[in-house]
This record gives C-alpha cells, structure tokens and sequence, in this order.
C-alpha cells in the first residue's frame, strides 16, 4: 500500500479503517431513505473505481469503457431473472462471466495488436458507444423493472440501509481482490507493464497475457456490479451504456492516482458526493455543475499533481516520518 | 428493401458528410502529428464555437459564413491561450495526463456551455444556403454541398501551406523526425504554439460550415472528438490525403448504416470499422503512425 | 573450441531503405566477454533487438543452445535465459527500486518474498546501497540507474547477457567500478556476456575477443589489438571509404 506500507497487519489495519467508515455512515444518515440510496451509489462508484485501478491504476491502461461492462453483466443478470427465473445471487455471476467474456474477446485482438495509450482509450471508449447503439436496437428505447420480489437471494431490498451493506460487502471484496494482486506476482508484473513496458518484455513477462488477465479481472467485478447498479437505479435500458459515467470512473482513478486502492476510494467517495450534491441543490439551475467540477479537478490534477490524491497522501506520510 | 436512388441519395450525403469530417479530423491530426499531443478537447472546441455562431446569428443576424471571417482570428488566438495555458504544462507527459487535462478541458466546455444554453439544441435561424437542387432522384442541399467545397478547398491550401511556407515545412519535418528538427534549428515552442492555434483556427471554421445546416448542444463536441480520432487513427499520419480518405470512408459509413440498420445504430457502424482498422491495420490505411 | 552459446547466421534487418543488419553472422562462445563495437548507426542495437526479439529479423536465423529461436516472441527469449540492458535506461519509475529487481526475479521464483530475496542478494552482488532499495526509480543517479538495470537482467538468471553502453555517461571512477562489476558477473555469476561500447578502454580492459560492425556488416573480428590495427576498422571509425 502507498499510504501505510507494506506489512499485512496494517492491510488488516486499513480494512479496518474502511469497514467502520462504511458502518458509520449509516448511522450519519440516520434513516434519510434519500441521503442512504446516495451512500449506496457512491459505494458501488467507488467499487467501481477501485475495480478499475487493476487495469488503469497497475497495468496502466487508460479504460475508458466501464459500462459496457457494467450494462453487460447487469442487464444478463437481471434478463436472466426476468425470462428464466435465476435468481440474481446466482446470476450476478453468470453476468460477471458474460462481462469476462466479452474483455476477452476484446482483449486478445487488441493487445495481439499492440493497441495502448491514446488508442486504448478510444478503443474502449467506442465500445460502449457499440453496446449503447446495438442494445438500442435490440431492447428499444424502452425502460425495463426488475420484478417486485425482494429478499437475499435477488440481491434486492427495500430498505437502502441493506443495499448499502451489500454495496459495501462488494466494495471490500473489490479491495481485497486488489490487495490479492498487488501482493503478487501479478501485481508486480502488472505494474511493470505499466512503467514501461519494452524493458518488461525484456524480463521475461509476457505483457499481452498479463494485460489481458488485468482486463478479465476487472469486468469480471463491474460486470457484477451491473445488476447492483440496477437495483439501484430501479431500472435498465441500453442507456446503462454511458459514455460520460464511463469516463467518470477513470477521471476518479486518475484523480486518485494510478495503482493506489485509498486514493481511488477517497477521490471517488469525496467528488461523487459533491457531485451528487451539487446536482441535487443547483441541477435544475445549473445542471451539469458536478461535471464541471470533475474537469476543473481533472486539470488541476494533469498540471499539478499528476501522482494524484495518492501522491498528496504519500508527502504526507513521508513528512510524518521525517518528524518522528 | 432498399431503392437505388435512395442508395445514392445516402452515400453522396455521406461524401459530403466525409469531407466535412477530414476538415474536422484535420486540425487534430496536425496537432497530433506535430507535437505528439492527444487533445480530447478537440470538438468540444468546435461545440463552443458553433454557439458563437449560432449566437452571432441569433443577436446580430450574421450569417455562419460570414462568421467565420470572426471566428477564424478569435479561435487562433483562443488556441495559442489555451497552448500557454494547459498544454504546455503536460508537453512530453505520459499520455494518461495528457488524456486527463484535456478530457478536464472538454468537460468544463461542455458543462459552461450546458450553464449558459441548457441542453436544448440550437440552429441557426436562418442561413443563406438554405436551399436544394434537384438533381433527376438526387436532392442536392446547398448547405451540404457549400461545406463540401469549402472543406476540399480548405484542405488544398492546407495543402499549399504545409508544403510551400516555411512554418509549414518545419511543421512537416517536425511530424517526420522532432529531434532532426530540433536540430535544424527550428523554434518548436513557438512551432507549437502556431500549430495549435492553428488546428483550433481550422476547427473554429467547421463550426461556421456545421451551423449552416446543423444544430449545436453541449455534448456535440464528444461525437465529434470520437469520430476525428477515428479519422486520425485510419488516416495514419499519412498526410492530407489520408485524412481526407478516412473521413470519406466514416461520412458514407455512417450515412449508410444509418440507413441499412436505423439511425440509432449508425455510429456503432462507424466504431466497429474503427475497431477492424486498429486491430487489422494499426498503422493506419493510408500512412504510418 | 567448445560449442557456440549463441550463434546468428546471415541475419538481415532493414528499415525501409536503411541495411541495418546486413547478414551478420557471429558467434558467441560460453563464459567469454565479447565485445561488439563500431561506429554511430553501425547496427549494434538492432542487432540485440533482433535477438531478443523485438524486432523480427528480414531474414537470417538465431540459435541460442543450438536451439533455434528466430521470431520467438521475447518473453519467451528472455525464459531461455538471454538478459539485456539498453542503452538509454529504462527504470521503473514508480516502482521501488527493490520492486522493480524482485520484478526481474520472479520469472524464476514466483512467490513473491522469495523474489525479493534473491532481489536483495543481487543487489548486494552488485554493491546496490542497501538504502536506496526502497528509494524510487525516479530518485536515484545514472550510475544507480544502470546497476539496477542491470540486476533487474540479472534477476533473470540468463545465461547470456547483452549489454548496450553501459559505460556512456560514467564518470571516471564510476567506469573503473562498472568494468569491475562486469567481469565479477561473468566470472561468479558464470554468465556470458556480450558489451556493446564506444569507449575504447571499458572494452579493451575486459574482452578477450572483438566483433567489429560498420553499416551493418561485420567488418572485422579477433583480439582487441588486432583489432584496433585493422586498417579497415581505422577507416571506419575515421569515416574514410575503403578504396
Ligand atoms: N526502429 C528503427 N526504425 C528505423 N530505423 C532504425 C530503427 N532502429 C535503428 N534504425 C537504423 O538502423 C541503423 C542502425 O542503428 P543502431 O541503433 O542499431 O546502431 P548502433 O550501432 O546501435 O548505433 P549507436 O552506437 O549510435 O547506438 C541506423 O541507421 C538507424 O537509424
Ligand atoms: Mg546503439
């Protein structure tokens, strides 16, 4: 870890820290139905952001397509219920497979072909732009509901408080995931990719592999998150195929700077709120003043402080060192 | 099934909609091609000063066309700013921080623009090309085909430019080898500095050319920046031709599969070629990257 | 003589019109320095590109064990045990500069604490101070740089290494440091090795035997003094055309 080095206890120690911040702010909001769906979403975006630093933040590919495999994994899993009767505690995995499968084909042909930075990018960009006018066709401008039921095995509750737990168990593991692969063997080569990644072919890492293994690893989790995102949303169409909420996820990993778990978290948490605040007091006046602050943000952050908040994080830990 | 004339009728309007592409595509391919930046800001650049227009057009009752005359110098020295501004800062960068400033740029654009105008879209009132022709089954919209000229025109002096001025030569020699170039004494901070202001000139152009037949809203720039990037990656940095040939081939893709699928789908058309392009050939069709 | 450890035979590579390599031919024996110079642009980059496969050779064939690896992709070159070091160096910025090591050694150990312990035992090796270990790659000088280079190769366990101007932009003192370590690598550590340089005293000082290429070709080869009285090589090296 960046922030608090490198030992196991204090990776116990951290998980500690964010298991009882999630536990604490329910308590905040003290049964606000509207302030717990926002807790919710904000956990599930930083789960999602946090997903993303396997494959922006260690192995250094800028994605810029997080919901199509979002929109894939949750709306299988949710068709999945609807027309077969699976339930979603099953089926969130059979949309995480579905998502996987799609990285891989994805994946093969363009790291075969040697597609990186700016190319990467749009690549990923102008598939959830595919998805978004392909599953326009084939769903219509339609919204869909999930059925009424609610209960554990359908992943879906009334109560936002309970979907806010299960966000949060979703963020844990996505942090757990993370930590799993930082600590190993692919973490290491991940982010040696990441650095450069001539010099890392040239120690015997097949980076095409490992870059594909980053992209399975990652919409395996936000196609899990899909159907989450669903629940949430109270509904699904083709437009879950969002260019701009896809370009959000990695302006908060880059934000919170790359391959730094506490830094997505915090960047996420922190300008997802705001942003959500901003559009809930001044949307109908000024619409769309979220956004500009993630620019704003985004551009500060490119000129100043290119490591990020992880970097911010990192001077301070350094300067308390020093003073001890 | 699909009648021939209305096959026609499509794939012309794509040879139109083409060309206006690679004179969109084109300020970005300078800019990339001489100072290796990735702008993401590129049509959202184009959003603003299509609501210069259409704003000219609504207040004072200027024709796009004759805004142009305005905008070109304003958007010169717009792009110089900008250069100085956050460009600069990030020269030589990764191009993940490249990406980030300038898809922070395209964001605030977009949001102001958003603030000021609301989503709503905008046209212009009025414009003088406002006609069509019929030619046998064809219809000929003048607006289309004034965009079309003026686009190819646009181009072959770009053309001239790059290859019989002297900052057009150090802007050519400069995609071709930086470091040669450095050497030959050429000023690249100031080479820079035109090349953006120039690229954003060109793009100030086609928003003139785009409003006197299409609407502007804020998220205009986004398709825009997707499609020229397109344009940028199967042109290779081949030079003007292949820029010119790869936005023929996204205008008369995207028109058709308007047509073959629905509307809705037809971009999908246009990336999925994208993809193809990358993967089968990815340094471009027309040049090397 | 004992078998070649690596052998290329008529190896061509152009870029465009440019002869890069133009049927090169050498072989390199088991435990030897050799030494591979020539003037700017003669070629010896590219010719460790194509042995390691970054680039794939126009034609020609590689044999590394009398094993042939011609259009191999490089991960699996490098597996076979062939290391290499560049030019311009290319640390890993973010990365510890222990991390980046372990990197190299996990190809051989993948538990991750075992890498870091061989890391460790190689930067020792080398004379790495212990303290800029957990230093990052962007804070370290250029002679740090090329030994971390170097044990990030190292880490590898090649049996070969190929080393392209390690001695460029070393002071003095750092040179005489960097040509002891070189021969400590190849007498300990038992690995071949094969340095490209310009400087004239780093090679002399450690080959028994030198390669000489101009304009892609193999100009010359044998002992560093015969070498240096070639009347061919002189005229290379002054930029003279043979008549
Ligand atoms: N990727 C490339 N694309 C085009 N030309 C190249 C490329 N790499 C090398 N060359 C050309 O091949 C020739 C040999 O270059 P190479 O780098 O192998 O020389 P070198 O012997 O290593 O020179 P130096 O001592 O300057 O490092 C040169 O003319 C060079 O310009
Ligand atoms: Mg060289």
């Amino acid at each position: 870890m960046v922030a608090f080095g490198t030992g196991s206890k204090k990776i116990a120690l951290e998980l500690l820290v964010i298991a009882i911040l999630l536990a604490v702010i329910p308590l905040v909001l003290m049964g606000n139905a509207y302030y717990e769906l926002l807790a919710a979403t904000v956990v599930l975006f930083s789960s999602m952001v946090v997903a993303w630093n396997i494959i922006g933040g260690y192995a250094g590919q800028l994605d810029l397509g997080a919901f199509a495999y979002v929109g894939v994994g949750g709306i299988i899993t949710s068709e999945l219920w609807i027309k077969a009767g699976i339930p979603p505690l099953l089926g969130i995995f059979a949309g995480g497979a579905a998502s996987l499968l799609i990285a891989v084909i994805i994946g093969i042909p363009t790291f075969r072909f040697g597609i990186k930075e700016v190319w990467y990018a749009l690549l990923t960009a102008a598939l959830v732009v595919i998805f978004n006018n392909l599953s326009r066709v084939l769903m219509g401008p339609t919204d869909y509901y999930l059925p009424p039921k609610t209960g554990i095995i359908y992943l879906k509750f009334n109560s936002y408080e309970i979907m806010y737990a299960i966000a949060s168990v979703i963020l844990i593991l996505t942090v757990l995931a993370n930590l799993a692969i930082e600590r190993s063997k692919i973490g290491y080569y991940l982010k040696s990719i990441r650095e450069d990644e001539l010099a890392a072919e040239m120690i015997g890492i097949d980076t095409r592999r490992y870059k594909l293994y980053a992209l399975m690893i990652y919409s395996f989790f936000l196609g899990v998150m899909g159907y989450i995102y669903i629940v949430l949303a109270a509904s699904f169409s083709y437009r879950m195929f969002d260019s701009s909420s896809s370009l959000s996820i990695a302006i908060m990993g880059i934000i919170g700077g790359l391959g730094s778990i506490e830094g997505g978290i915090v960047s996420a948490m922190v300008l997802r709120s705001l942003g959500e605040y901003f559009r809930s007091s001044f949307g109908s006046t000024v619409p769309g003043l979220d956004l500009l602050l993630y620019g704003i943000v985004l551009v500060i952050v490119g000129i100043f402080q290119p490591e990020g908040i992880a970097g911010i994080i990192n001077r301070i830990n350094k300067a308390m060192k020093k003073k001890r | 099934m699909i009648s021939p004339e209305l096959l026609l009728q499509n794939s012309v309007d794509g040879i139109f909609l083409g060309l206006f592409y690679s004179l969109v595509a084109m300020g970005l391919a300078l800019i990339f091609g001489v100072m290796d930046i990735i702008n993401f800001a590129h049509g959202d650049l184009l959003m603003i000063a299509a609501y210069f227009v259409w704003l000219t057009s609504v207040d004072l009752s200027v024709d796009p066309t004759v805004t142009a005359l305005l905008l070109i110098p304003l958007f010169f020295i717009i792009g110089i700013g900008i250069f100085f501004g956050m460009i600069q800062p990030v020269l030589g960068k990764e191009p993940l921080i490249q990406i980030a400033v300038t898809v922070g740029l395209g964001l605030i654009l977009q949001n102001i623009a958003l603030a000021m105008f609301k989503a709503q879209p905008k046209a212009v009132p009025y414009s003088i090309f406002n006609f069509s022709y019929s030619l046998g089954p064809l219809t000929i919209y003048a607006s289309k085909l004034f965009i079309a000229v003026i686009s190819i025109v646009t181009m072959y002096a770009l053309n001239v430019f790059l290859n019989k001025t002297y900052i057009g030569l150090a802007m050519r020699s400069t995609t071709d080898n930086r470091e040669v170039a450095q050497l030959m004494g050429i000023n690249t901070r100031m080479l820079y500095a035109v090349t953006f202001g120039l690229g954003v000139a060109l793009i100030a152009l086609s928003s003139s050319l785009w409003m006197t037949f299409g609407q502007v809203q804020p998220y205009l720039g986004t398709s825009f920046s997707l499609i020229s990037w397109v344009i940028v990656a199967m042109g290779g940095l081949g030079g003007i031709t292949g820029v010119v040939y790869s936005g023929l081939i996204v205008g008369v893709a995207e028109s058709l599969g308007s047509l073959f699928l629905t509307p809705s789908a037809r971009m999908a058309v246009v990336y999925i070629i994208f993809f193809l392009v990358l993967w089968f050939r990815p340094r471009g069709l027309f040049g090397r990257r | 003589m004992s078998e070649a450890l690596l052998e290329t035979r008529d190896l061509v590579k152009h870029f465009g019109g440019i002869k890069a390599i133009d049927s090169v031919s050498i072989k390199v024996m088991e435990g030897e320095i050799l030494g591979l110079i020539g003037p700017n642009g003669a070629g010896k980059t590219t010719l460790f590109n194509c042995i390691t496969g970054t680039y794939k050779p126009d034609g020609g064939k590689i044999f590394f064990r009398q094993k042939e690896i011609t259009g191999l992709p490089s991960h699996e070159i490098i597996k076979l045990g062939i290391g290499r070091t560049w030019q311009i160096v290319r640390p890993f910025k973010k990365m510890s500069v222990l991390d980046a090591i372990a990197t190299g050694s996990l190809l051989r150990y993948s538990d991750v604490e075992k890498a870091k312990e061989k890391a460790k035992e190689i930067a020792s090796f080398l004379g790495l101070p212990k303290d800029i270990l957990e230093k990052r790659g962007e804070e370290i000088t250029l002679m740090q740089h090329k030994l971390v280079d170097l044990a990030r190769a190292l880490a590898t366990e090649p049996k070969l290494l190929l080393i392209d101007e390690v001695g460029a932009g070393l002071r003095p003192s750092e040179l005489s440091a960097m040509i002891d370590t070189l021969q400590k690598i190849n007498s300990e550590r038992k690995v071949t090795l094969v340095v490209v340089e310009h400087i004239m005293r780093l090679v002399m000082s450690i080959s028994k035997r030198v390669i000489v290429m101009h304009e892609g070709r193999v100009i010359a080869q044998g002992k560093p003094e015969e070498v240096s009285n070639d009347p061919q090589v002189i005229q290379a090296y002054l930029g003279i055309k043979p008549i």
